[in-house]
């Protein structure tokens, strides 16, 4: 218990006193997220997601539970498949991009993506098919109409986009295997707490830790007064 | 030449027909007015002439051309006309982002659009409550919110599907009175389908009867009311039976 104790004032220490390198590996963590989660949300899932719901085809459903099946995928199963992909033997090994800082962005791509498309299907479900039918009787072309959705499901689709966020900022599979835990370079907060406590440094783990469990309690307190703010402004009118 | 024609018209859901031959000629400056028990096919109707839904049968002609088919002429006569549906819906914005709505879709510059807004929601006696958001009005007012949605961007038919169904006597009055006034000005088609006769009657130019997806009977009230076609009619309308 007394090291456990210890344990916690060091990791509270390295904090305050914002160590170099804990404070590189926690920004190098926020970043590789932001991009992963933000390239998936906005070039992927918001347009697909999109183009998924409006238009009716053959196989919609199974598309749509295959998502969904893809939001257990194991981030380790992922890391592998991207790892056998850019190793110098693989398809992709030409682009050198093995044990970079960029591979790890793409590998959080694959595994965040199905998240975040999921989520933003179900979000446009969520609405109201009168909406859409509304603005088109209203003279919205498609492509207004659909604006008109996405536009009713914002803060649904905001959440995606966090859920997403959260999904890469927590893994260690993706990171560990294609970005190497390389020091001053791929290391992330997930990656280094795997590598520092299996060295015994309990105190350096702990710190990553309290930053990552702060991360994490910031997101929700973003998403929670997104929602609130809705709610107040509802309240308010 | 009419404003608005079908030829055959015909709708139907998962195989079965709920709107059959629909033939149907609607001028310039007229208030036709739909009328018929709930699910006659008045809706789905109104949902074919604003060229939201795609008929399974037949064609639809608005000022002379054939908008049944091709994309980018049924957004340009849907833009033309204004559909008002039963249960309206607002979206999640201010009162004034509502109405204006239709005028953002047609990209009409900033100074006009809050002039016309302003002008409509004066019409409609909600200009107090342009700030207010859309989505904590009552029935009432959501429904002339949904009328002036529809009337800010001038169109040449205007679309209603029951607009008064389901509402207070008083909103009933309100609303009518819009109406009213929107008919006086006479610069408007009117296409509206209630299942208040007495409504129907007091509003329109011509009465058009449709039962079980069928256009029974056309013509002015006095006579569709006086002179039913045939027992179907005859028994809606409450009146006696030809035959």
């Amino acid at each position: 218990m007394g090291d456990l104790w210890d344990a916690i004032v060091e990791a509270m220490r390295l904090i305050v006193s914002l160590d170099p390198e804990v404070m590189e590996i926690a920004w190098r963590s926020l970043w590789i997220a932001a991009i992963s989660s933000g390239v998936s949300f906005l070039l992927i899932s918001l347009p697909l997601g999109c183009l998924i719901h409006f238009n009716e085809f053959p196989g919609k459903g199974l598309v749509i539970g295959l998502i969904q099946t893809l939001f257990s995928m194991p981030a380790v199963a992922v890391g592998l498949i991207v790892f056998v992909l850019f190793s110098r033997s693989g398809p992709l090994g030409v682009l050198d991009l093995l044990f970079t800082p960029a591979v790890m962005i793409i590998g959080q791509i694959i595994l965040v993506t199905p998240v975040t498309l999921g989520l933003v299907i179900s979000a446009l479900r969520g609405i109201d098919k009168a909406v859409p039918e509304t603005a088109v009787a209203l003279g919205a072309s498609p492509w207004q109409a659909a604006l008109v959705t996405v536009r009713e499901a914002k803060f649904a689709i905001v959440t995606a986009y966090v859920m997403g966020f959260a999904r890469a900022i927590s893994e260690v599979g993706v990171s560990i295997m294609v970005g190497g835990n390389i020091r001053g370079y791929t290391r992330t907060l997930t990656t280094a707490i795997s590598l520092e406590t299996s060295k015994g440094a309990i105190e350096f783990s702990l710190a990553l830790g309290f930053i990552l469990i702060f991360i994490a309690l910031l997101v929700n307190v973003v998403l929670f007064q997104l929602q609130h703010r809705r709610v107040y402004a509802l309240w308010r009118s | 030449m009419a404003l608005i024609e079908t030829e055959g018209l015909g709708q139907e859901f998962n195989r079965l027909p709920i709107l059959k031959g629909i033939n149907l000629r609607i001028e310039r400056g007229e208030v036709f007015v739909l009328i018929g028990p709930t699910g006659a096919g008045k809706t789905t109707l109104l949902r074919l002439l604003d060229l939201i839904d795609r008929p399974a049968h037949g064609r639809i002609i608005f000022d002379g051309t054939d908008v049944s088919h091709s994309r980018r002429e049924r957004l340009a006569a849907r833009r033309r006309m204004a559909y008002v549906q039963q249960k309206p819906i607002v979206l999640s914005m201010s009162v004034f982002d509502n109405v204006a709505c239709g005028l953002r879709f047609r990209h009409e510059d900033r100074r006009t659009l809050r002039r016309k807004v302003g002008e409509t929601l004066e019409l409609v006696g909600m200009i107090d409550y342009q700030d207010r958001d859309a989505r904590t009005l009552s029935g009432g007012e959501m429904q002339r919110v949904a009328i002036a949605r529809a009337l800010v961007t001038d169109p040449e038919v205007l679309l209603l599907d029951e607009p008064t169904a389901n509402l207070d006597p008083l909103s009933v009055a309100k609303i009518e009175g819009v109406i009213g006034e929107i008919i006086e000005g006479k610069l408007i088609t009117i296409v509206m389908a209630t299942h208040d006769m007495v409504q129907g009657q007091r509003m329109a130019t011509r009465i058009g009867v449709l039962i079980g997806g069928e256009l029974l009977q056309s013509g002015p009230a006095d006579e569709v009311f006086r002179s039913p076609k045939d027992d179907r009619v005859a028994a809606f309308v409450g009146t006696k039976s030809p035959h």
